[in-house]
């Protein structure tokens, strides 16, 4: 049976834009799923540098990424915030300065 | 004999007027409650220039001032600050920059130089080693910032020497003028550059060859290694290497921080157009760093091809980005580098000029302008061959340009007509790029600055977007959620308070606030308390070291309140309480710094009606003369 999926998208600035080469990217994943997903799916895609700006050291998400979901800052655990149709994430490095 | 190292020990006293050097010997009282740098530059302004005087009169007083681990091995040691009344605010002014010029006044065998009087015609000031002599600066004068280093360096025939020049906007007073510092770095709020102008001193260029001895080389070696092994170890650190303060851009535009169009907004939609990443993919050439930095947030970029093929700069900064970006509404990168190189030339601060620039296109939006106020030019958003054309208009204050060299306050009060809804000042200085409504802190932080609307005095990089664990590693899980949410209230005077009290030491210290103070916010008060212990020999608790930074900006804000400052002036433009943000993530919100404000003044033992630091505050700080003066 197939598995629904959801289309989502991923905008990458600064470092993380670097290690992926690209600036934006459709992702297709199943229905249901959450942002940590959607991370663990971006650093299975582009490898472990990318991984280590997404992930910390024990496997959670790493405080210092800070995720826009659909234009709004969340500090929500990536785990249990679900992702739907059309969902646009925006990553960065907490970087700060100015 | 001065009893620390770390120091060299003795400052220079220049008269203009008279064409007079002289060595004077640095104060061990002085250094002791007040280190140097920031803080030797508002004690000596605090006793020598009251509020009779004029900033762009003979009597103002022209600082540069090092501080003791300045030119050491610690990182991100190459800081400068300068220290004069403000032309443009007219209270206490400050400016601080990174570059080389501050630990080669110090292997030149000087912690500082301080200039006072009018020299009869263009002068520069040179110093080799133990010689100081002025110079004839007629061939200079009328050059741009690059020009003179480069004569300065033919007429040396050194390639290293180092210099801090006017353009030609110190030149005509232009009250924002900035300092242009080796190499392209710059000096540039407050108008100092105009006192500079003022004085007609064009330059000064600076070569030493001595040693900087340290107390405790080893303890300071060990310390330095410590500290940039947590530098390196921070996992921001590459992305804050890799773009510098560009690097915040796009992230800012995502909090709704980036003022847009003169404040109407702080998102704005083409922002991914003058970003890091487009300003990398465009125009890098290669990373640059201060003197002994291993961020290297510095870049050297140049334009490839197109209209302004071949214009190379560096030093291209978040600010500058939207000064010249998003509050004019322009995504025209190129136009937009072009811009800022040749406000680096005139010596004009990017921060100021975008905004008086803005300010008067949306008057043109609002009809308060029209082309017989600006002498024919359309004042259009975004325009750039319109602001390419202002920019040496306002440096040689011809026609329109003359109106907006006098800062937004003063261009608001000459054009009336309800223009005051629109100037985005505190206290007469032009506000930088972060909007209040996006981060509550800043906000408050625009509001107590000492010399008007700044980021840099308090700097709460901590709550930004929030660095939760910085947060708990430097103030404890106690202060935590709120302490690091942009939006929060709770906390924020404490973060602020602290981290003004903390800006004053580092920019006493001849530190970096972008090298790991602040930005990473690897370095607090214990670190640098054992650098100067280990530099100097000076015994330092973090206890002494925070009384020490109390003090300093005690004092600047008695300079401010004796010059006429009240808490009636400790306000926000209009426009951040009364129209909700439209964008980003700050999307709905206005802000109310009124309950902030009033746990700031508990917290600084001010009092809450005027404003002012009370008599027995100023006691507890050493500072009786000053209470004695103040509340007479």
């Amino acid at each position: 049976m197939p598995v629904a999926l959801v289309r989502i998208h991923i905008k990458y600035h600064n470092m993380l834009r670097r290690l992926t080469g690209v600036d934006m990217q459709a992702l297709d994943l199943p229905a249901g799923c959450t942002v940590q997903t959607a991370l663990e799916a971006i650093s299975r895609q582009y490898g472990h540098h990318l991984h280590e700006m997404l992930f910390s050291p024990n496997g959670t998400v790493a405080t210092h990424l800070v995720i826009f979901h659909n234009g709004q800052l969340t500090r929500d655990d990536p785990d249990g915030l679900l992702l739907s149709e059309g969902d646009e994430l925006m990553l960065f490095p907490s970087i700060s300065g100015g | 004999m001065f009893p620390y190292l770390g120091y060299a020990g003795k400052w220079l006293w220049v008269d203009l007027t008279e064409g007079k050097v002289e060595s004077r010997d640095y104060d061990p009282l002085l250094a002791e409650s007040y280190l140097g740098g920031n803080g030797f530059g508002t004690r000596l302004l605090w006793e020598n220039v009251g509020p009779d005087v004029d900033a762009l009169s003979p009597e103002n007083w022209l600082i540069f001032s090092t501080g003791p681990l300045c030119g050491t091995v610690m990182p991100n040691p190459g800081r400068m600050e300068v220290v004069a009344k403000s032309p443009l605010t007219g209270i206490y002014g400050d400016a601080n920059s990174g570059g080389f010029l501050g630990p080669e006044l110090k292997f030149a065998g000087w912690d500082a130089v301080v200039l006072t009087g009018q020299s009869p015609a263009p002068v520069y000031l040179a110093i080799e080693d133990g010689q100081a002599t002025l110079r004839d600066a007629t061939e200079l004068w009328g050059l741009t910032a690059s020009g003179t280093e480069q004569e300065i360096r033919r007429l040396w025939g050194d390639a290293l020497v180092k210099t801090a020049v006017i353009g030609p906007a110190g030149e005509n007073l232009v009250r924002y003028a900035g300092i242009q510092i080796t190499a392209q770095r710059s000096a540039a709020r407050c108008g100092l550059g105009a006192v500079m102008g003022s004085k007609r001193l064009k330059a000064l260029a600076v070569r030493g060859h001595g040693p900087i001895r340290i107390a405790d080389p080893k303890r300071l070696s060990h310390l330095s290694l410590e500290l940039q092994r947590r530098l390196l170890a921070n996992p921001i650190f590459p992305a804050v290497s890799a773009h510098g303060t560009p690097g915040i851009v796009s992230l800012m535009n995502a909090m709704g921080r980036f003022p847009t169009q003169n404040f109407k907004a702080g998102g704005y939609e083409n922002a991914d157009r003058i970003n890091a990443d487009a300003l990398y993919s465009r125009a890098f050439v290669r990373n640059v760093a201060c003197f002994g930095c291993p961020v290297a947030c510095d870049k050297v970029y140049q334009i490839p091809d197109g209209p302004f093929a071949n214009t190379s700069l560096r030093s291209v900064e978040y600010e500058t980005l939207n000064a010249l970006g998003a509050c004019i509404l322009n995504d025209d990168l190129d136009a937009l580098l072009a811009a800022n190189r040749l406000c680096d030339e005139l010596g004009l601060d990017t921060i100021s000029t975008g905004r008086c620039i803005s300010f008067a296109m949306e008057l043109w939006d609002e009809e308060i302008l029209n082309l017989d106020d600006t002498g024919g030019l359309p004042l259009r958003w975004g325009d750039m061959s319109v602001v390419l054309r202002l920019l040496p208009m306002i440096a040689r204050r011809e026609g329109f340009g003359n109106l907006l060299a006098e800062g937004v306050r003063r261009m608001s009060e000459t054009i009336g007509r309800g223009a005051e809804q629109f100037a985005m000042h505190v206290k007469g200085m032009e506000i930088p790029g972060q909007d209040g409504r996006a981060q509550r802190s800043m906000g408050l932080a625009h509001v107590t600055s000492t010399r008007g609307a700044d980021h840099l005095k308090a700097f709460p990089t901590i709550d930004e977007t929030g660095y939760p664990d910085e947060g708990r590693r430097r103030y404890g899980a106690d202060y935590l959620p709120e302490l690091v949410q942009p939006l929060a209230t709770k906390h924020k005077a404490f973060l602020v308070k602290d981290g003004e009290d903390f800006g004053a030491v580092i920019d006493s210290t001849g530190m970096c606030k972008s090298g790991g103070t602040f930005v990473l916010a690897e370095i607090y008060w214990p670190d640098i308390g054992a650098a100067i212990e280990a530099t100097t020999g000076m015994s330092m608790s973090v206890k002494l070291l925070k009384e020490i930074g109390e003090r300093i900006y005690n004092l600047q804000r008695c300079y401010d309140a004796i010059h006429g400052i009240t808490r009636a002036d400790d306000r926000l433009p209009r426009r951040f309480s009364a129209e909700p943000s439209p964008t980003g993530n700050a999307r709905g919100q206005t802000i109310d710094i009124e309950p902030m404000l009033q746990e700031y003044y508990r917290l600084r033992g001010w009092d809450a009606t005027k404003g002012w630091p009370t008599p027995e505050k100023l006691q507890t700080l050493g500072l009786g003369d000053v209470a004695a003066c103040l509340w007479r």
